[in-house]
């Protein structure tokens, strides 16, 4: 008795398989327009995001407050335009400048932290993302490549995948300054509760670099570099980074 | 006596007033000036002096005796003018000088009783006759002042005139012009404006407000003259006219006309008047400001264009005498410090078409636009320094120099094109990193610096971008979140994929479902057609197949034999349906539908069973 192999029934079945497969183009068009999506908003969020800035112009601004004679307003303006420009070293001499002027101490960062701040956060974010972008793709549409791109792809998306790492690390290591803030009065002092007739803690000098950790109502709970923590006015201090900073956790 | 009526209270104050004017008038210190009409003459000739003694009374000047020198009194004159609402009042008392003999001579100081004195005048006197000895005649520059016959003109009339030091410029060169204004001593005139240029050929600098005013002898004549030093300079190549306008108010007197009117004095004293002489009837003649225009001759002035042969790459149209020199903030320097390079172009010309790109940015130079700043020598803005400030970075470490700079301009004198080029600097190039200097500002001396100590004011304006960073953006993060969650579900459902065909026992109890499924299928549609043979065909293959998978063997040895081996006499149903699926085959016998029906159950039950 003959019975029907096996083989010669799967085999017929695979082959069409094979054909649903090459259906690709529907998801190259979908992945196109995911990514024009996410440009035009990008472009569009740019455009309608709030402190927009030049490092220039505010290099400027603070250059005319030393010269008004208002060192914290100064140092916050230099604040800015480095986080803009980290890379502009007159920035970071006229910040040296006018806080040996008023007698402050610079921060002295870890080599990690120096190079985290090599790029702007948004540098590190885009080339994080692009990375990914490049990574996800690979994955995804690697198969549908020639035979001969695929190992270049392959090395190509190992680099990225680094990328992707050392962006993400060096993000988490500056997003601490995301809540830093500058004292821009004389004569401030922290509070031991937020309220206005609650005993001092301790003097802040104008220009002192602070984290900002909480607020509440009109005040606001800083910690020093020292580890010193107390309540200020919100008028008192500034964000560097002027938007609302979720905290780390989410 | 009748107490003193309005008129009488407000006569006796008037005359207070002008009594108190005329005391101030007579406190003020007096300025006396001296000038001779020329410099020397020759013998048997005679020089005019006039002495000009301002904001005073006619006094009685003293003039010192001179030896050699004849020197009289030929008349006085007393003017009241109206110069830009001020008022000068000023007497001129002027002498004939008479040479006994030649040689130099030297008029000793004049003084005024309570004032001033002048400054001693030298001059000079020929035994021959010195053509050029005396001032050349003015030239005819007459305005419209002429026809208008002011009655203080005294039958001279105000002209205006230009000074230049050429006739001949180049388009776009800049040569320094004194524009004079003169009238007639004891012509009461008063400007209504400034000198204006009535073609488009040449621009003219800004002219000052407050312009200088002197006093000179022009054709024996004494004239107030009014000078504005500026610089002209050539717009459009060709032969044009150049003129000038000034608009001035004059007042002109008009006699009073016989029968028009009788005179105050002679209503108030009648015919036996005593002020009934021609000085009370001038008083009382009708003084009306005339406004005019003073235009100069219009000389014609060639401007020639600037040649295109031999223009320098770098030519911005600085036209006149340079010279160009530079400077380096510092002399050691680190890579990634900027520096101030200087370059100073100093001399006469025109120094708005000044201009140039500094450095040049190359392997060993990083280089910015350069600032300019200029420093005028003169009034004018003719002459002067203009400083180029531009910012180099070094790029290179080890011992270097700023390359030579080069600057190009049109020589009018010469008509040819000069290309000066400075000297480089020396300079020293350690190794740094901007980020370093960023860190450790202490040892960057190279940094340019203000004198209060910050690096200057960054000159471009850069890219507007957010300060909040796009990491906290909602979509940026969402975005980034479902490229990444995709990417994972597809490595998921793709490695579930391969575990699912890498498992063999899987696919083949798969395979084996499909071919029982198929085989089925085949006893159905049989059963439809009472087809006997191929309905038994078909239930043996379903059985077998799911013995084969049942046992792991492969279904071509799925026998009578085997089944009877391994089911131990437990399969007399398979049995049966493999032996009566031979009898059909074998014989062709027609089977009822009701027995293929009976069949298909049992065997329905024996596949499920297995």
């Amino acid at each position: 008795m003959n019975l029907p192999s096996l083989r010669h029934r799967v085999a017929p079945r695979r082959r069409e398989k094979r054909t649903t497969k090459i259906e690709v183009k529907p998801v190259l068009f979908v992945a196109l327009v995911a990514g024009v999506l996410m440009l035009c908003s990008a472009f569009a969020a740019e455009e309608a995001a709030p402190s927009q800035e030049s490092a220039p112009a505010l290099f400027n601004r603070g250059n005319a407050l030393v010269r008004e004679g208002k060192p914290g307003p100064a140092i916050l303006a230099y604040e800015r335009a480095q986080e803009l420009a980290p890379r502009d070293p007159a920035i970071a001499v006229n910040l040296q400048a006018v806080r040996d002027t008023a007698g402050l101490a610079a921060p002295t960062p870890a080599w990690w932290q120096s190079a985290a701040s090599a790029l702007t956060m948004n540098e590190w974010a885009w080339s994080g993302s692009l990375a990914l972008a490049f990574v996800c793709g690979a994955i995804s549409l690697g198969r549908l490549l020639p035979t001969r791109l695929r190992q270049p792809v392959k090395a190509l998306s190992a680099v990225c995948t680094v990328t992707v790492l050392i962006s993400a690390s060096a993000l988490w290591l500056r997003w601490p300054e995301l809540s830093r803030a500058v004292v821009l009065n004389s004569h401030v002092t922290a509070l031991i509760a937020p309220a206005e007739s609650a005993g001092p803690v301790f003097p802040l000098a104008e220009g002192e670099i602070v984290t900002a950790k909480k607020e509440l109502r009109n005040f606001v709970l800083v910690c020093t570099a020292d580890g010193r923590s107390g309540w200020v006015a919100r008028a008192q201090i500034e964000r560097v980074i002027p938007a609302p900073v979720p905290n780390r956790a989410g | 006596m009748n107490p003193p009526t309005a008129f009488q209270r407000l006569l006796l104050a008037g005359v207070c007033a002008t009594s108190a004017l005329a005391a101030s008038a007579w406190s003020a210190p007096s300025q006396i000036t001296a000038q001779l009409d020329r410099h020397s003459l020759p013998l048997g000739e005679s020089a005019q002096l006039a002495v000009t003694v301002k904001d005073s009374q006619p006094v009685e000047l003293n003039v010192p005796p001179v030896d050699g020198l004849e020197i009289t009194p030929v008349g006085q004159q007393s003017s009241m003018q109206v110069i830009n609402g001020a008022v000068l009042a000023e007497v001129r008392y002027v002498y004939q000088v008479t040479p006994n003999r030649s040689g130099n001579f030297t008029i000793p100081a004049i003084a005024v009783p309570g004032g001033g004195s002048t400054r001693p005048i030298a001059f000079r006197v020929d035994k021959t006759p010195n053509p050029g000895s005396s001032l050349p005649p003015a030239p005819s520059v007459r305005g419209q002042v002429e026809d208008a016959a002011p009655a203080d003109a005294k039958g001279d009339s105000a002209f205006l005139r230009v000074m230049l030091p050429k006739q001949e410029l180049t388009v776009g060169e800049l040569i320094p012009v004194e524009i004079q204004a003169c009238f007639p001593a004891g012509m009461a005139a008063s400007l209504n404006g400034l000198p204006m240029l009535t073609g488009g050929a040449f621009a003219l600098n800004k002219l000052d407000d407050n312009p200088e005013q002197t006093h000179e002898i022009i054709n024996g004549q004494p004239y107030n003259v009014i000078t504005w030093s500026s610089a002209l300079s050539a717009v459009e190549a060709g032969d044009y006219p150049l003129n000038l306008e000034l608009p001035v108010v004059v007042r002109v007197r008009e006699k009073s006309k016989p029968g028009a009117g009788r005179s105050p004095f002679k209503d108030f004293f009648g015919d036996a008047s005593p002020f009934d002489d021609s000085v009370a009837d001038d008083f009382f003649d009708q003084v009306t400001e005339k406004p005019l225009a003073l235009h100069s001759d219009g000389a014609l002035l060639r401007i020639q264009p600037l040649p295109v042969q031999g223009r320098p790459p770098d030519f911005s149209g600085a036209v006149g005498k340079f010279d160009v020199s530079a400077e380096a903030s510092v002399t050691r320097a680190m890579t990634g410090d900027p520096i101030t390079l200087k370059m100073k172009i100093t001399g006469q010309g025109n120094f708005d078409r000044v201009a140039t790109n500094g450095l040049a940015s190359s392997a060993g130079w990083k280089s910015y636009k350069p600032n300019a700043r200029f420093e005028p020598a003169d009034r004018e803005g003719f002459a002067g320094t203009k400083t180029f400030e531009q910012a180099i970075v070094p790029t290179r470490a080890g011992p270097s120099e700023i390359p030579a700079l080069s600057f190009s301009y049109f020589d009018p004198d010469t008509r040819s094109y000069v290309t000066k080029t400075t000297s480089p600097i020396p300079i020293e190039i350690v190794p740094g990193s901007a980020i370093a200097s960023a860190l450790v500002p202490s040892t960057t001396p190279a940094m340019a610096r203000a004198t209060d100590g910050l690096v200057p004011d960054h000159p471009e304006t850069g890219r507007v971008s957010s300060l909040s960073p796009v990491v906290l953006a909602p979509w940026f993060l969402m975005t980034n979140a479902l490229m990444a969650a995709a990417t994972a579900i597809g490595l998921l459902v793709r490695r579930w994929r391969q575990l699912r065909a890498n498992d063999t026992e899987r696919v083949r109890a798969a395979a084996a479902s499909a071919a029982v499924r198929e085989a089925v299928s085949e006893m159905d549609e049989s059963i439809k057609n009472r087809n006997s043979v191929g309905f038994f065909h078909a239930a043996r293959r379903a059985v077998a197949e799911r013995l084969a998978e049942r046992w792991s063997v492969p279904a071509s040895r799925v026998t009578l034999a085997e089944i009877q081996a391994r089911l131990n006499g437990s399969g007399e149903n398979i049995c049966a349906l493999f032996k009566r699926g031979d009898e059909v085959a074998y014989s062709h016998e027609e089977v009822t539908a009701s027995e293929l029906t009976q069949w298909r159950a049992n065997i329905s039950q024996q596949l499920a069973h297995l």
